[in-house]
C-alpha cells in the first residue's frame, strides 16, 4: 500500500493469502495429523475465497477507474453522494 | 532440505519480491503469477497433489487472466505520468510491519512442536478428499459453490458500465 497502486494492492493480498496457504500445508505435513487432512481442506476453501475475494476487488478497480480515470490508490476518497 | 526444495523456495520468494519492486504493471502480474507457479510446486514436493493442480488451475490460470483482464482495462492515458514512485516515508512503515509480521511467525514456527521424523506420513489420498468434502463437510462446500457464484455475478454487476436504459426516464 505504500506504492499508491490499486492493482498492486491487490496483488499484494493474493500473496498473502497464497502466504497463509504455504503455511497451513507446512503444518499439515509436519504436524500432528496428516492422515485426518484438515490442513487440505483449509487450503481448498481458502484458494476458492481468495479467487472470489480477487474478482470482486478487481471488479472495484474498473469501477473506480471508469469515475476517476486512474487507479491511483490515494485518490480514491471520496464517496459518491 | 533437498536442492530441489530450496530452489523452488528462492525462485518463488524473489520472483514475488521482484513483482512487488517493479514499475511496470504487467511484468509484476507475470512475475506473481511465476511464484504461484513456484507455490504450486511447492505443495507437490509437501504431498498435496490435489492443492497443487487446483493452485495452478485457478491462480495460475483464472486469477491471472483477470488480473491482465483488470490492468489491459484499467491502461493510464498517453498524456499521464507513471504511477507515483515510493516515497522514503511510507516504505519504511511498510519495511517495519512486514518484518515483525515475519518475527511473530518465525518464532511461532521455531516454538511449536513438530516431527521431525525422516518417515513420511500416511499420504491423504484424492478419494480421502472427495469422501471428507461430500460427506462432513458437504455444507461447507455448498455454502463455497453459493459464495462464488454470489461473488461472480456481484463483480460482473460492479465492473459492467451504466445501462443506456436508465437516461430515458425523465420524463
Amino acid at each position: 500500500m505504500s506504492r499508491g497502486n490499486s492493482i498492486l494492492v491487490l496483488l499484494g493480498v493474493e500473496l498473502m493469502l497464497n502466504a497463509g496457504n504455504i503455511n497451513l500445508i507446512a503444518f499439515w505435513r509436519y504436524g500432528s495429523a496428516p492422515a485426518e487432512g484438515t490442513g487440505v481442506l483449509f487450503v481448498l476453501f481458502a484458494i476458492a475465497i481468495a479467487a472470489a475475494e480477487a474478482a470482486v476487488g478487481l471488479a472495484l478497480v474498473i469501477a473506480v477507474h471508469r469515475h476517476q480515470r486512474n487507479i491511483r490508490l490515494q485518490e480514491a476518497n471520496r464517496l459518491r453522494g | 532440505m533437498s536442492l530441489a526444495f530450496l530452489l523452488i523456495a528462492f525462485l518463488t520468494v524473489a520472483t514475488a519480491a521482484v513483482a512487488m519492486a517493479l514499475r511496470n504493471l504487467i511484468r509484476s502480474a507475470l512475475l506473481l503469477v511465476a511464484s504461484w507457479a513456484g507455490i504450486a510446486a511447492f505443495y507437490l514436493w509437501a504431498g498435496a497433489e490435489f492443492v497443487a493442480f487446483a493452485q495452478v488451475l485457478v491462480y495460475v490460470g483464472a486469477i491471472s487472466m483477470v488480473v491482465l483482464f483488470a490492468v489491459l482495462l484499467t491502461r493510464p492515458s498517453r498524456d499521464e505520468t507513471e504511477a507515483t514512485p515510493a516515497s522514503a516515508g511510507r516504505f519504511l512503515p511498510a519495511l517495519i510491519t512486514g518484518g515483525a509480521v515475519l518475527g511473530v511467525l518465525a518464532g511461532a514456527i521455531v516454538g511449536s512442536p513438530l516431527r521431525t521424523s525422516a518417515k513420511p506420513p500416511a499420504a491423504f489420498t484424492v478419494r480421502e478428499l472427495g469422501l471428507q468434502l461430500m460427506g462432513p463437510h458437504a455444507a461447507a462446500l455448498v455454502v463455497i459453490g453459493a459464495l462464488l457464484t454470489v461473488a461472480l455475478l456481484g463483480a460482473i454487476v460492479i465492473a459492467a458500465p451504466g445501462r443506456p436504459g436508465d437516461r430515458e426516464d425523465t420524463r
